[in-house]
């Protein structure tokens, strides 16, 4: 799953038609989703965004291979080019900082970004949002660090009264094909096949309920070296261990949990 | 077109992480020349980015990064109870670089930091000087404790900036343990009794299985020779064995190699080892889920997991059996489970 974050109904409008988002009343946000996405408008500010974020990834629980796109225009000196779009290594906030690490390789430009409370007319050396901060504060609890995505696109060079609505859509509008290279690449580095198969997990879990919680994790444990050593299948069909790691059919006694774990072990890892 | 590039990891070293304090250091401009291609990204403390919290070892390490920083105190460690520290009453490891450029699965340190990336503390000097008032006794320093100083030679300068030191310091014995088939970094340096070259080796299948990103045996191998024909002390170190079914198809063959290359009466030391690791250490490695290693049902006393009396004579038995028909058994070194 994709989350998004965006702070403006504008800067969301282009991915609902790209992604083809229906709208959702789950949380009192403007929010939209399709099997794949969920995507967040939350509001313009740290403070803001940084609520949204948590109330999103809150209610969801991501998991492990899950990542987290914030998307937005921003402010930027004149060295960056309006309409050009680039990632964020680095978030500074008065004396925080952040690091997202981007771990896989792409053909934008990658830049610090300075979050601020207010709009700005000062030409700053940083490109300069207003949300950045919120979002990764709150997103950091949820993500490790290189499936926190900061994609933003510079709207201005420090004139944000020039900024209106449709100039953000349209700038979001041209890169979308920017925007799915980033995901595609991220989405390879961020992924994970999982150890078990379903099936397995479902094995290990009737197993389990016959276990203490100390004799499951080494129960546990035997799987995972068996999985990884072996670089087999776990469940029962098929394999040589089949009478082995079979379900007991009645409850153990304490003493019978004792042998039945000792053989499970000894089955998975010799 | 970009959408039609093939996803890839980055490179090592595509971003360095630069500390505002060294900035201006001759070795950081060295360091950033070489990497001209890389983002450059400056930080206030090495902290704020090798300690971050949640941050994937496994997704970092295909992708390692580079942090250069100052040093704070401290600068020197006692030595670790998992190591020899050869009997010597001054026994310490110097942290001058955290992280490894190599991927061992079964590396405590991946059990130990929350990052992949390195960090190369670029203020040498202020090694050298703590160590000075200890040097009124003979004293051992481990160089390449949390990393390999080695396998980051061409970058960093480190190992032979410490052999330079150690030439003026009779009473300093450096080990310089290694993966690497790195040798040449340091060819041109005079020997000296007081450093001994540590290598590290394992039968090849447990290199392709467990030691991401190393050198072969052979290039290993290869290298241990010239150093010890360019008058090196050498300790050969096969430690850890990880032991598994094929343990006596790849460890006895691993020794008769070893000294169908090298001249047996040459090699300073052999160490022999079983794995062994910290139950802390251990249990954070388990969360990475990627490493056989991690979840043998080892035993554990004292904080220490280890395959057990029985096992650990298992293997040290046989090694030394196959290692005595060649040196003799005083220079066999072993760590075993007390």
């Amino acid at each position: 799953m994709l989350y998004i974050t965006v702070a403006l109904s504008a800067e969301a409008r282009p991915l609902i038609e790209h992604f083809k988002l229906t709208r959702t009343y789950t949380l009192p946000y403007t929010m939209f989703e399709n099997e794949q996405i969920r995507l967040i408008v939350t509001g313009v500010g740290i403070e803001n965004a940084m609520m949204a974020t948590s109330a999103f990834l809150g209610h969801f629980s991501p998991s492990k291979t899950d990542m987290l796109l914030n998307l937005g225009i921003c402010a930027a000196p004149k060295n960056f080019e309006i309409g050009e779009a680039f990632l964020v290594h680095k978030i500074c906030y008065k004396d925080g900082f952040y690091f997202p690490d981007i771990l896989f390789e792409h053909s934008l430009k990658e830049s610090d970004i300075q979050s601020v409370d207010e709009p700005t007319q000062e030409m700053l050396e940083l490109p300069v949002d207003m949300e950045s901060y919120g979002v990764y504060k709150a997103a950091s609890r949820f993500f490790s660090t290189h499936q926190i995505i900061f994609f933003k696109v510079v709207s201005d060079h420090f004139e944000p009264l020039y900024v209106s609505k449709e100039l953000a859509i349209s700038l979001i509008f041209q890169n979308l094909k920017n925007l799915d290279a980033v995901l595609h690449s991220a989405a390879y580095v961020s992924n994970k096949d999982p150890l078990f198969s379903q099936e397995e997990k479902e094995l290990i879990t009737s197993i389990s309920d016959h276990l203490t919680k100390a004799q499951s994790d080494s129960f546990y444990d035997a799987c995972c070296y068996y999985k990884l050593h072996h670089k087999k299948p776990l469940h029962p069909q098929g394999t040589s261990h089949e009478s082995l790691i079979k379900v007991p059919k009645e409850k153990l006694s304490k003493k019978e949990r004792s042998e039945y774990l000792e053989s499970l072990i000894k089955t998975l890892t010799l | 077109m970009n959408h039609l590039l093939k996803p890839s990891h980055c490179d090592f070293f595509s971003h360095l992480y630069i500390e505002e304090s060294v900035k201006e250091e001759a070795l950081t401009w060295k360091i950033m020349q070489k990497f001209s291609n890389s983002k450059i990204i400056f930080i206030k403390h090495y902290k704020d980015v090798f300690n971050r919290p949640n941050q994937d070892f496994g997704v970092q390490s295909k992708s390692k990064n580079l942090i250069l920083a100052r040093r704070e105190t401290p600068f020197l460690y006692e030595g670790s109870y998992y190591s020899d520290g050869f009997e010597y009453e001054h026994f310490f490891y110097t942290p001058s670089i955290l992280g490894c450029l190599y991927d061992c699965e079964y590396c405590y340190l991946s059990g130990m930091y929350n990052s992949a990336n390195s960090v190369f503390f670029v203020n040498t000097q202020d090694f050298f000087d703590t160590v000075l008032p200890y040097l009124n006794k003979p004293t051992l320093i481990a160089i390449s404790y949390d990393t390999d100083t080695l396998a980051i030679e061409s970058l960093t300068s480190h190992t032979k900036e410490w052999i330079a030191f150690a030439q003026n310091h009779p009473n300093l014995h450096l080990e310089v343990r290694t993966k690497s088939a790195n040798f040449k970094a340091i060819k041109s340096l005079q020997s000296n009794d007081n450093i001994v070259l540590a290598w590290t080796l394992s039968p090849q299948k447990i290199i392709d299985l467990y030691e991401h990103k190393t050198p072969s045996l052979e290039k290993r191998l290869s290298s241990i020779k010239e150093a010890i024909d360019a008058g090196w002390r050498v300790r050969v170190c096969i430690d850890p064995v990880i032991y598994n079914e094929e343990f006596n198809e790849l460890y006895p063959p691993l020794i008769e190699k070893l000294f169908r290359t090298i001249d047996a009466e040459k090699l300073f030391q052999l160490t022999l080892g079983s794995f062994r690791m910290s139950s802390t250490h251990l249990k954070k490695i388990k969360k990475l889920r990627r490493s056989d290693i991690a979840f043998y049902p080892y035993e554990v006393k004292d904080n220490i997991v280890s395959y057990g009396k029985t096992i650990e004579q298992t293997i040290l038995h046989v090694m030394i059996q196959c290692a005595t028909k060649y040196i003799d058994k005083e220079r066999i070194r072993t760590w075993q489970l007390q």
